[in-house]
């Protein structure tokens, strides 16, 4: 898993039943488009993420849809298993920086 | 729409084009919406909602898209190995570019001999013959490269050699005998010809995986003769109005700039003394025609640039009749580890070959030194060994790699015999140095160019090394796969 997606994955845990759309999603995470859209995506494959069309009708808006993205049950459960596993190896070598100073 | 939308606009698109089909479509409306929020973006002013706009399409257009569904993630190491293979790759346009201008000086040498000795219609004929020869060459290994290289990419393989072309001409004018090569002359030409070959080479390779051979024949033919003209009428219009050519002649330069010179008289007769230095003047003493100058300048680029428009073509034309190859098998890691380093082994022998100096006092054959041949015969060998398995097939191709590379090292004795006379060789040599008889190679006066050429030249053998295990198996294959004709 790659920082990237960590930082996706971290940003949509945030409030885990929120729909979210790209420019959101790239703000939160500071992410560049064309390194975003790609991670949704594979998310989406993995069925990790669900998304769809906001319901609008874009001639009254004045806008067109945008898309929504949304955790799914299971992708909620994986992020949140991913990112304690990450914590804990961050955790692990943090100690270990910190005994080889006392030392 | 203004300029900044309309770049937006066609960013956007190029990114969707790239994505898999099955995703460009959606992605590419959910990021128009997204574009319309930043450009719509309140609280912000105009500068500030271009800048975010334009961040994010250039983001989208440059980002490598997501992999169709079910292949596997490209890898930061997949990107690099891919970096690394086009740059290997582009030593091929070096490779195309140096022989290219290597054969066009053999005719321009052979010429230049036989020029006073034989009536014109003869030394005519010669050129056409020699030309034609030199063509044939280029079209056989533009046939060879194509059978492993996507039509698809046949215009980037152009883009590339047109590069390629713009340093050589810049780098070959070292000593400057050709007054008229300069960036202001070179670029408009190079650049002329790389657009329109461009457009040739995509509506040949179209027309030719479509079946229909004779129309991309005669497009391919035609266009080029077009681009080639263009590209020697942008690459004199400076060149044109100092030395007074009658710019209605333009059409005819192209074809002028192939034929032997001192025949034309489209300039100004002009008179040199012989006090007057010959590369201030651009041309021998006594009395000429100012076109000499126009179209001896012109023909150094013309020419090469000719034969390697022979090669692309017969690249697209061949890669045309081979459809895309299916997914690539499973590559057994400890192959692939001992093929690099066969490559590494190979390309270095080369590279370490052509550098050695050869010793003072070194053995020679009738008075030609023979570290020339030798180094020929060597080099030869050091490939035709790197592709030997140990299989019987292979043997046979080591012997004729065997006979190949002695027939190198008699070529150059007999080149080297011929202009051994009056101690031609050593003022031949010198020539290629200052570029008095050929264009094209005065970088090699210089060590950072020997370099570049040995290290170019080794890299070259290092693809040529390895053959494929089943090369004659794949033309079958390709020869069954070709798209059906209609």
């Amino acid at each position: 898993m790659t920082t990237a997606v960590v930082r996706v994955l971290a940003a949509m845990l945030t409030e885990p039943t929120a729909e979210r759309y790209g420019l959101d999603l790239m703000q939160d995470t500071g992410l560049a488009s064309g390194t975003l859209y790609p991670i949704l995506v594979r998310l989406e494959r993995a069925g990790w993420v669900e998304s769809r069309w906001e319901d609008i009708d874009p001639v009254a808006e004045g806008r067109p849809s945008r898309r929504y993205y949304r955790l799914t049950d299971a992708g909620a459960a994986g992020a949140r298993r991913e990112l304690a596993v990450l914590r804990q190896h961050l955790s692990r070598a943090t100690g270990l920086v910190g005994k080889a100073r006392e030392a | 729409m203004n300029a900044v939308d309309r770049l937006a606009a066609a960013c956007l698109a190029t990114a969707a084009r790239r994505w898999p089909e099955e995703l460009s479509g959606e992605m590419l409306s959910a990021w128009r919406a997204e574009l319309a929020a930043l450009q719509t973006e309140p609280g912000r002013p105009a500068a500030v909602r271009a800048w975010h706009a334009c961040a994010f399409v250039v983001s989208l257009a440059c980002s490598p898209a997501v992999e169709a569904a079910g292949e596997p993630e490209r890898t930061r190491h997949d990107r690099i190995a891919t970096a690394g293979r086009t740059l290997v790759g582009l030593t091929g346009a070096v490779g195309v570019v140096l022989l290219a201008a290597a054969l066009f000086d053999l005719v321009h040498v052979v010429d230049h001999a036989l020029g006073p000795r034989i009536p014109f219609g003869a030394a005519l004929a010669a050129g056409v013959l020699l030309l034609a020869g030199a063509a044939t060459v280029m079209a056989r290994i533009g046939a060879l490269a194509g059978r492993r290289f996507p039509a698809r990419r046949a215009t980037v393989y152009v883009a590339a050699i047109g590069a390629v072309a713009y340093g050589f001409f810049l780098a070959g004018n070292r000593v400057k005998v050709m007054p008229f090569m300069g960036w202001i002359d070179i670029a408009p030409g190079v650049t002329a010809w790389t657009l329109l070959t461009i457009v040739v080479v995509g509506s040949t390779a179209r027309l030719a995986a479509a079946g229909r051979r004779s129309a991309a024949l005669v497009t391919g033919a035609g266009g080029s003769v077009v681009a080639l003209a263009v590209s020697a009428v942008c690459a004199s219009l400076h060149a044109a109005a100092q030395l007074e050519v009658r710019a209605g002649s333009a059409p005819a330069w192209f074809v002028l700039a192939l034929l032997p010179g001192g025949r034309s008289a489209i300039g100004v007769p002009t008179t040199v003394s012989p006090d007057e230095p010959r590369a201030d003047a651009g041309c021998c003493p006594g009395t000429w025609n100012t076109s000499d100058v126009l179209l001896g300048n012109l023909s150094a680029m013309a020419g090469p640039l000719l034969l390697c428009s022979v090669f692309v073509l017969a690249l697209a034309l061949r890669a045309a009749r081979v459809a895309p190859a299916p997914a690539a098998a499973p590559v057994d890691a400890g192959a692939a580890r001992r093929t690099l380093g066969t490559r590494a082994v190979a390309g270095c022998a080369v590279a370490v070959l052509l550098l050695v100096p050869t010793p003072a006092g070194a053995a020679s054959l009738g008075g030609v030194p023979l570290g020339l041949p030798l180094r020929a015969m060597l080099v030869v060998l050091v490939v035709a060994l790197a592709r030997f398995d140990g299989s019987a097939r292979r043997l046979r191709q080591v012997g004729i790699w065997l006979v190949l590379a002695a027939g190198a090292a008699l070529l150059s004795l007999a080149v080297g015999e011929a202009l051994r006379g009056e101690d031609r060789l050593t003022a031949a040599l010198a020539r290629f140095g200052d570029n008095s008889t050929v264009f094209g190679f005065g970088f090699l006066a210089t060590g950072g160019g020997q370099l570049a050429l040995a290290v170019t030249l080794g890299v070259l053998a290092a693809r040529w090394a390895v053959a494929p295990d089943d090369a004659r198996s794949s033309r079958a294959t390709a020869t069954t796969r070709r798209l059906p004709a209609g």
